[in-house]
């Protein structure tokens, strides 16, 4: 799987381009703020924000605008990933933040490069001020676990949304048939069995004949980081398209659908099945960004912002924080202007 | 005689068949261990399509034998099973449960102990009895295992014990279906589990050595896909390929056009899957296509070869069995619409192959079939079925 190989070695370059920055430079810019599956959330008046990276990545801010480099969440690795990917030779990936009930949950990814042999886990803080003397990561182990040749989907990328009648889902998934979201234990930390509650979300074409093993066509059929967004009676389902990780050369977009039910279907402005590839174009590259994409989405004092990385092409195009603000069409669809 | 003709249905997908709809199940009715349930001998046809034995009404049926006795076991009210010391004339015997194991009504609430294609094997001193709780057209299913020291119901320890699930599926989660398992072993004693019906076809996963539970270990290779057909990616996770799951509304799911080649194409048509090995191969028997209705069936068997367990089977083309290849084995004729869901043993030398086919005087009713198996020159099984 060259194209897996490359896309993960291009990760790892762009992660240590990454960390090289930050050790010279532990505040920057949000223009300049290098991340990579960026999520935020606000606790008081800070801003805290996390990624992809060694030990989970973390910045604050007080103003969206300023960000200083903070600790990361692992100082070690959890144990239980050893399980999931023997020797160490993995990493972890792709946060969620969500606050619930007095905790903030974090979730995030452990996977091997180029296979479906990953796992979400779960982490807990009563607060995410590291001066607070309550301040202390939980590890609770892992959620949901794919396993190669048994599942045809890759628990990565997880997305913690929480219905109008107040139950937990996650929604995840990269490559192989889609996005999935499964329904949450009131307990945040481990799916529901009573019964275990399974749907696919959104999908590209994938060739039947394909290997279990195989991630799926890199060119015409990369899906992942989906991110569930509630609006005006919606749940608008953010995806990720095409290919991200190559500096200059990625593709990445991202493209949208909407559906009254968390559990959907989501369609898009043509009435189009993200299950059967549909997907409305939210935001691609541009001239000064060769793609967009893993993005989330959030409110804070009444503005709905789009936060997501971008590979910038006046910097070899790593990739760094991009945050918008989302306006909402006449009829109640995102638009999202890359113009300041 | 006491009109023990059992009519037995299993619904993997696919409609519901009037004809032979209705379940006249007659419990029970043998109250000795001799059974009062013989056929008598003027009823079989045996020699015709030069089957061993005709007339008892079976749905996939798997033997073993113990001692001089042939223990039958097919899917029915409670796993039905007949007994017989020549493979020709057959006795009913009690039920395996009486009642449905009490982890099925999760797994299918509402769960009427209409256990489906069991399979039974013997290994070191332990009969082993794999079996499937599922309802048709659906794969929130599992597979539950059964064992007892001995089959002969007078034998003081003679005792089913039931273990509870192997293996479940859970629709939306998993794109295959726990039922029709058969146990194998590979060349190095590792068992393994293979199983399987539509969705994205025939699974195979490694046991513990207890044969009980799905080996746990940090290893990644311990799930394969042995064998699958072509199924259209937009298909729903809870379509099993042909569009007959009961609880989908297909009018907001498909298109027309998508929905009525869904219904015609047997996408995905494949199951109950059989390993036999023989001269350093792994035979791999399905059934393809359509059975369960009568005098439509369209069953047949299948099969590839590989010399790994976990795979590639090929066929006599050099087609993956992954990729929809298959060699025909056996289909109906002018007897029968159709025939599958076979196993395949060796009894005093000489190899079989037991299915049910549908038979066509009868209304299309499945009944146990029995076939030679020989091997051509080229090391691939052949059985007449004319």
């Amino acid at each position: 799987m060259s194209h897996s190989l490359r896309f993960h070695l291009s990760l790892i370059l762009t992660l240590l381009l990454a960390a090289g920055l930050a050790t010279t430079d532990t505040a920057a810019q949000h223009l300049d703020v290098p991340i990579h599956d960026p999520v935020m959330a606000k606790q008081d008046s800070i801003f805290y924000l996390f990624g992809t990276g060694r030990g989970i990545a973390v910045w604050s801010s007080h103003d969206m605008e300023s960000w200083e480099r903070l600790d990361p969440v692992f100082p070690d690795t959890p144990p239980w990933t050893e399980e999931i990917v023997e020797g160490g030779r993995y990493h972890l990936w792709a946060p969620d933040i969500t606050y619930h009930n007095g905790n903030y949950y974090l979730y995030y990814s452990v996977s091997a490069f180029g296979r479906n042999t990953s796992a979400i886990g779960v982490l807990s803080n009563p607060t995410l001020h590291p001066d607070d003397p309550e301040f202390e990561w939980t590890d609770h182990g892992k959620v949901i676990r794919s396993v190669p040749g048994r599942d045809l989907w890759n628990a990565i990328d997880p997305n913690l949304v929480f219905d109008d009648n107040g139950t937990p889902w996650m929604a995840f998934g990269s490559f192989w048939m889609g996005m999935k979201l499964v329904r949450m234990n009131d307990n945040m930390i481990e799916i529901d069995r009573n019964p275990q509650e399974w749907y696919t979300i959104a999908a590209r074409h994938r060739y039947w004949k394909l290997d279990d093993r195989d991630a799926g066509d890199p060119m015409n059929s990369t899906i992942e980081a989906p991110f569930i967004f509630k609006k005006n009676g919606y749940y608008y389902n953010f995806v990720s398209w095409d290919v991200c990780c190559r500096g200059e050369d990625s593709t990445y977009k991202i493209v949208v659908g909407r559906s009254k039910y968390v559990t959907g279907p989501y369609l898009d402005k043509e009435g189009q099945d993200m299950r059967h590839g549909g997907g409305s174009l939210v935001l691609q590259g541009n001239e000064n960004y060769a793609g967009i994409g893993h993005n989330a989405a959030y409110t804070f004092s009444g503005t709905d912002y789009l936060i997501a990385h971008a590979y910038d092409l006046s910097d070899e195009g790593r990739s760094k924080l991009l945050i918008r603000e989302i306006k909402w069409d006449e009829n109640g669809w995102p638009v999202v202007s890359l113009n300041n | 005689m006491l009109g023990l003709n059992v009519v037995l249905h299993r619904y993997t997908n696919g409609y519901f068949n009037i004809s032979i709809a209705l379940p006249i199940i007659v419990l029970a009715f043998q109250i000795s261990f001799t059974g009062c349930a013989a056929i008598p001998a003027e009823n079989a046809r045996s020699g015709e399509n030069n089957n061993l034995y005709e007339g008892i009404t079976v749905h996939d049926p798997s033997i073993v034998k113990q001692d001089d006795t042939y223990y039958l076991f097919s899917t029915g009210a409670g796993i039905t099973n007949w007994t017989s010391a020549d493979m020709i004339n057959w006795e009913q015997q009690e039920p395996v449960f009486e009642s449905a194991p009490e982890w099925a009504e999760r797994v299918v609430p509402g769960f009427d102990n209409h256990i489906w294609a069991p399979h039974i094997s013997y290994h070191n001193g332990t009969y082993y009895l794999y079996y499937s709780v599922s309802s048709f057209g659906r794969n929130n299913s599992a597979i539950g295992l059964a064992t007892n020291k001995t089959l002969r119901p007078n034998n003081p320890d003679f005792e089913w014990e039931d273990h509870g699930i192997v293996v479940e599926s859970v629709p939306g989660r998993d794109m295959w279906n726990a039922i029709d398992a058969t146990l194998s072993f590979d060349d190095e004693g590792t068992p393994w589990l293979v199983f399987g019906s539509h969705w994205m076809g025939i699974k195979l996963v490694r046991l513990e050595d207890n044969l009980k539970t799905i080996a746990v270990t940090p290893e990644e290779n311990e799930w394969h896909t042995l064998a699958k057909r072509h199924r259209y990616w937009k298909l729903d996770d809870r379509d099993a390929g042909d569009s007959a799951n009961p609880e989908l509304d297909y009018e907001k799911l498909y298109p027309a056009r998508i929905l009525e080649l869904n219904r015609q194409s047997e996408s995905g048509a494949i199951e109950a899957p059989f390993i036999f090995k023989r001269n350093g191969y792994y035979f791999l028997f399905v059934s393809w296509d359509r059975c369960c209705r009568g005098e439509d069936s369209t069953y047949k068997v299948v099969v590839g070869r590989s010399g790994s367990i976990t795979g590639p089977y090929l066929d006599k083309e050099g087609q993956k069995l992954n990729h929809g290849g298959g060699s025909l084995v056996v289909k109906g004729n002018e007897n029968y619409s159709a025939i599958g869901h076979n196993s395949v043993y060796t009894f005093d030398g000489t190899d079989y192959l037991v299915a049910h086919a549908y038979d066509s005087a009868d209304e299309g009713r499945p009944k146990l079939i029995i076939l030679e198996m020989s091997w051509d020159e080229d090391g691939w099984p052949v059985v007449s079925f004319e």
